[in-house]
């Protein structure tokens, strides 16, 4: 017979065992710290995707100057991680009960979404005093909708440009090239000499996708390539402008045009080969310039805009790029301050502080009377040059229907599939937003 | 959803426990008091009920739940507005997206079942002694499982990448450079068999412990006599070991091959946007409900991927049963 | 991991993806610093802690209670409504996680709501884990000999008695085994973290990592540097009890 009581030690671990899960379970329940102090007055929640670099130690700054001038007024910052503020982090706030006053929003089908929803204070009411003046008439387009002004644009970027290794340009003796067939002419060129002429991380489909985008915009022509990508009826993926982006991209493809592992690397460490001096060409946008100027300050690098397309029906000089900004919730308790807080952050003085961190600004006068870099000022005259902004796919409309686009010329980069045939099961792959639509 | 919650509480909480009140009630009044056979089975459900509650609320009613949803179809660009009916499901059977998933994740299914478990059962075997060393290797190949999904997608991708990847190292220079450039990860061709073969790499120590814990516990004695009936070890595995393995071999099959439908954190980091065709259906379920805002095309995939696993697993148990040795 | 433990010390993001497998150019500990800072892994680790250690007490804990009750009473239903249980085994989480978080969002909760909450994680953990460890607990109890408990029963001592002072104790090679994997399933969860916590003052560690990844750009030399720091605790518990590991799978399924 077993005695039973005579167990001591399973005791001691039974009770212990008990006694720290309950513990842990009533520490788990307790009252969560409240993040900011309530008796403080007026709190403004302000959601965002900066969480690296200068660019988060700059909104700090200017988080806290407003703060500072504003007495009983504390915004305070909520970020996340960019990829998820981009699918569901913003959409979980957005209609939440406790909605955020301020949020990162883009311009273009994201922004009519939250005016849709709901989620959009008009901001036609403060933009009557010359604010709306301060920022590029271009953007007009992205914040705009049904006679509604929403977004207060904060960044402008240029999400395609070809980036070159300039030490390799001049060794091979490359000039800038005129038009696609030219360009074309200089890949083959390239790879004839043993150097990968396009390297692109092209994982997340993004990179090469974007740059796809521009090259149908440049064929189709902009209003043709919006309509298209917002499914307007009628209209098919596997449109003839597009077949023939996807064909000039297998082109390249064709002879050996890009790094072997495009569709494998993230966007990142698809510029190592340009970095280590192994290929000559990178379409990304010009958010690298700031990195490359941390980072490797020694690389020596230029860039030009996607060469004219020749027989494109749109605008040959176009750019391809976002406009994006901040919102005000329609809900927001404190609609007043919070606008203040966007006349300060796109002011031109608080711009230029973004542009000595290497952004680029949607604010006209924030590029007066400063010292810009040379390559600044090329963009800047890109931006002043009234030619057409493009809005990459995956931004400007319903990311279902870019992203079977994007795949679709990832498919064909690497020669697995034909372009018209891509087209075809990314045009089935839609037919469900198509449906929706109606 | 609404309402649906109450129905579900009082369908599998409240009814329940008026069925087992009333039966205790019912003995007592047929054997006299309240009997030691009634209080004993209602311990019985006394014990079962917290993991019972845990299991209703958290698997069993979101499952209804998501059945729910997927009869909510969203109208509109901006998915305002919504109309009930089977269009999701008209939706499901014709996306090409679906069909490539479905198909990925049998290959996935057939692949794992080798790298995996077969692979777990062979290294079992092979490390079966508790000869010095061999507990440290079995440490070491448990370790994978506990490394972040992040970090193993990091790690091989500096190892099969071309461009100054270990591998494409390695095959230079034992003289095969003309696999060197191999796009391990960045063609459609190689990247689902590719990521097969980690997962291989990741999930075989799992298997092999459960091999190893079936394997201790075959009778020593039983070893012993078939040796001296003069059985060499190929033998001895082939004939004693491994038909007394068959249960656990078939929960072993189990697991993987349900698993293997519920495939979702490997792909996700190896391959966020299935540019290389590895879409799967967990990640194209996942990937309706953080990217594109919609839910209700998710739980109709959703409903599909559960209808399959619940098929599988009635399929494989099926096997059990005739075998007619192992609970499930 | 050792690779990964090597890596942690170099200074740049960038050198990380130029070379790989090149030893650190110098070797730099502001890494693990500035991780901890940014992932503000004091905190999160913590959170981490309760959710992992509150899933690990209710799950454990139901998980046996049910198990004993599966495997030594006696009731009407019981073989089916361990199948039932079992169904959980099998089930995807994807599957339901929508209607999940919709469950949770409508329950108040200390001034907020429930899904916002860390008793969340830890009651879906639970329930998540809860199959598995029924199986491998119950399994292990039927392997038990009955002459104890019944010697138990003579000396006075009911259900409740016999589970504590008896079973329990006796069960604990399996309740290592589950423990092990419920702490590192609980440990290592992202998907239904990232979908219920909004509150950054209870985000676990999964969640803090997240601020090493940009919008186009990732800090690598940090993010590896923190998950070096994330894994060691884990493994430690593992080399551990990695014995127990396999006594508790091996006990539990000896069949009389």
């Amino acid at each position: 017979m077993i005695e039973w009581h005579k167990i001591p030690s399973s005791r001691l671990y039974v009770f212990s065992v008990l006694t720290l899960g309950i513990g842990l379970l009533a520490i788990a329940c307790s009252k969560q710290q409240p993040s900011i102090d309530e008796e403080s007055g007026i709190t403004l929640k302000f959601v965002h995707s900066i969480t690296l670099g200068l660019e988060r130690d700059l909104m700090d700054d200017i988080v806290s100057e407003f703060n500072a001038a504003h007495e009983g007024v504390t915004l305070i910052q909520e970020r996340m991680e960019a990829d998820y503020y981009e699918d569901l982090g913003v959409i979980k706030h957005l209609e939440s009960g406790n909605p955020p006053d301020l949020y990162f929003e883009w311009g273009g089908w994201r922004l009519k979404r939250c005016v849709a929803k709901g989620w959009a204070l008009d901001l036609t009411p403060y933009m009557n005093d010359g604010w709306r003046d301060r920022f590029f008439d271009i953007c007009s387009d992205y914040m705009d909708y049904e006679g509604g002004t929403y977004l207060s644009p904060n960044g402008l970027d240029i999400t395609t440009l070809l980036f070159y290794n300039a030490d390799l340009f001049q060794e091979l003796e490359f000039q800038v090239p005129a038009d696609w067939p030219e360009f074309v002419e200089l890949c083959k060129k390239t790879k004839a000499a043993g150097i990968i002429p396009i390297t692109s991380g092209n994982e997340e489909v993004w990179p090469m996708g974007n740059w796809a985008a521009h090259i149908a915009s440049r064929i189709v022509g902009e209003d043709h390539y919006a309509d298209i990508l917002s499914l307007k009826e009628g209209t098919s993926l596997t449109d003839p402008g597009f077949v023939k982006t996807l064909e000039m991209l297998k082109e390249i493809g064709d002879f050996g045009g890009y790094n072997s592992d495009i569709n494998g690397l993230a966007a990142v460490q698809g510029q190592v080969p340009l970095l280590q001096g192994h290929a000559l060409f990178h379409p990304i946008g010009i958010w690298v310039m700031d990195d490359w100027a941390k980072d490797n300050p020694d690389f020596n690098f230029d860039f030009f805009n996607t060469p004219p397309i020749p027989g494109g029906k749109g605008d040959q000089s176009s750019l391809l790029g976002v406009v994006s900004g901040y919102m005000v919730h329609k809900k927001s308790l404190h609609p007043d301050l919070a606008v203040e807080f966007l006349k300060y952050v796109s002011s031109p003085e608080v711009q230029r502080r973004f542009l000595a961190i290497g952004h680029s600004s949607a604010t006209k006068e924030a590029f007066d009377g400063v010292e810009l870099d040379p390559k600044l000022a090329r963009i800047r005259e890109m931006l002043k040059s009234g030619h057409a902004i493009v809005p990459p796919a995956d931004t400007g409309f319903q990311i279902g229907v870019s992203e079977e686009f994007y795949k679709a010329a990832a498919a064909v980069l690497v020669g697995y599939s034909e372009p018209l045939e891509a087209l075809e099961r990314a045009e089935r792959g839609i037919t469900r937003f198509r449906r929706e639509a109606k | 959803m609404g309402f649906f919650p109450l129905i579900a509480v009082i369908l599998f909480v409240v009814l329940p426990a008026l069925v087992v009140l009333w039966r205790a009630v019912r003995m007592t009044r047929t054997y006299g008091a309240f009997e030691r056979r009634v209080r004993r089975e209602l311990w019985g459900y006394m014990f079962v009920f917290p993991a019972y509650l845990f299991f209703v609320f958290i698997i069993l009613i979101p499952t209804f739940g998501t059945f729910w949803l997927s009869f909510k179809v969203p109208l509109g660009q901006f998915a305002i507005e919504f109309r009930h009916g089977l269009g999701n499901y008209v939706t499901v059977m014709r996306d090409p997206n679906v069909h490539e998933a479905f198909l990925n994740n049998t290959f996935y299914l057939f692949a794992t079942l080798i790298v995996e478990v077969l692979v777990g059962l062979i290294m079992a075997i092979i490390l079966a002694d508790d000869r010095r060393g061999f507990h440290f290797f079995r440490l070491l190949f448990f370790t994978p499982m506990m490394l972040s999904m992040v970090i193993v997608s990091l790690l091989w991708k500096f190892i099969l990448r071309s461009e100054g990847g270990l591998l494409s190292h390695t095959l230079n220079a034992v003289g095969l450079s003309s696999l060197a450039d191999t796009p391990w990860m960045a063609h459609p061709t190689f990247t689902l068999p590719t990521i097969c073969l980690i997962s291989g790499w990741i999930y075989a120590g799992f298997y092999l412990i459960l091999f190893h814990a079936a394997i201790r516990r075959i009778p020593p004695s039983l070893l012993e006599s078939a040796r001296l009936d003069g059985c060499n070890e190929f033998q001895l595995n082939r004939h004693v070991t491994l038909p007394l393995m068959k249960d656990v071999s078939i929960v072993c099959v189990l697991i993987c091959a349900t698993g293997a439908f519920k495939a979702f954190d490997l792909f996700y980091v190896m391959s966020p946007s299935g540019a290389n065709h590895t879409e799967m259906v967990a990640t194209y379920l996942v990937k309706q409900i953080l990217d594109y805002d919609d839910p209700y095309y998710g739980s109709t995939i959703a409903v599909l991927m559960t209808v399959v696993v619940f098929a599988l697993s009635l399929i494989i148990t099926a096997f059990q049963k005739r075998t007619d040795r192992l609970e499930f | 991991m050792v690779w990964m433990v090597i890596s942690a010390f170099k200074p740049t993001s960038i050198e990380i993806i130029e070379h790989p497998w090149a030893l650190p150019s110098q070797w730099t500990l502001g890494n693990f610093t500035e991780a901890w800072s940014r992932a503000g892994i004091g905190k999160t680790a913590m959170n981490s802690v309760i959710v992992t250690g509150g899933t690990l007490a209710a799950t454990l804990g139901a998980a046996s209670f049910a198990a004993y009750g599966l495997s030594r009473l006696v009731f009407p239903g019981r073989d089916r409504l361990y199948i039932l249980l079992l169904l959980g085994l099998i089930m995807p989480i994807e599957a339901y996680l929508i209607p999940l978080y919709e469950q949770f969002r409508v329950v108040p909760y200390l001034g907020g709501y429930l899904n916002d909450s860390r008793l969340a994680l830890i009651l879906i953990y639970s329930g998540l884990g809860m199959p598995l460890a029924i199986y491998v607990l119950r399994a292990f109890m039927v392997g038990l000999p009955t002459s104890l408990d019944e010697s138990a029963t003579i000396d006075g001592c009911g259900p409740l008695g016999v589970f504590f002072w008896i079973i329990l104790p006796l069960s604990r090679p399996a309740l290592a085994t589950i423990g092990i994997f419920t702490a590192l399933s609980a440990w290592n969860e992202f998907l239904v973290a990232v979908l219920f916590i909004r509150e950054p003052e209870i985000q676990p560690l999964t969640l803090g990592l997240q601020s090493f990844f940009g919008e186009r750009n990732t800090d690598y030399h940090l993010l590896i540097a923190a998950l070096s720091m994330i894994v060691l605790p884990m493994f430690a518990l593992y080399a551990l009890f990695s014995r127990q590991i396999v006594s508790g799978l091996t006990a539990g399924a000896v069949k009389e």
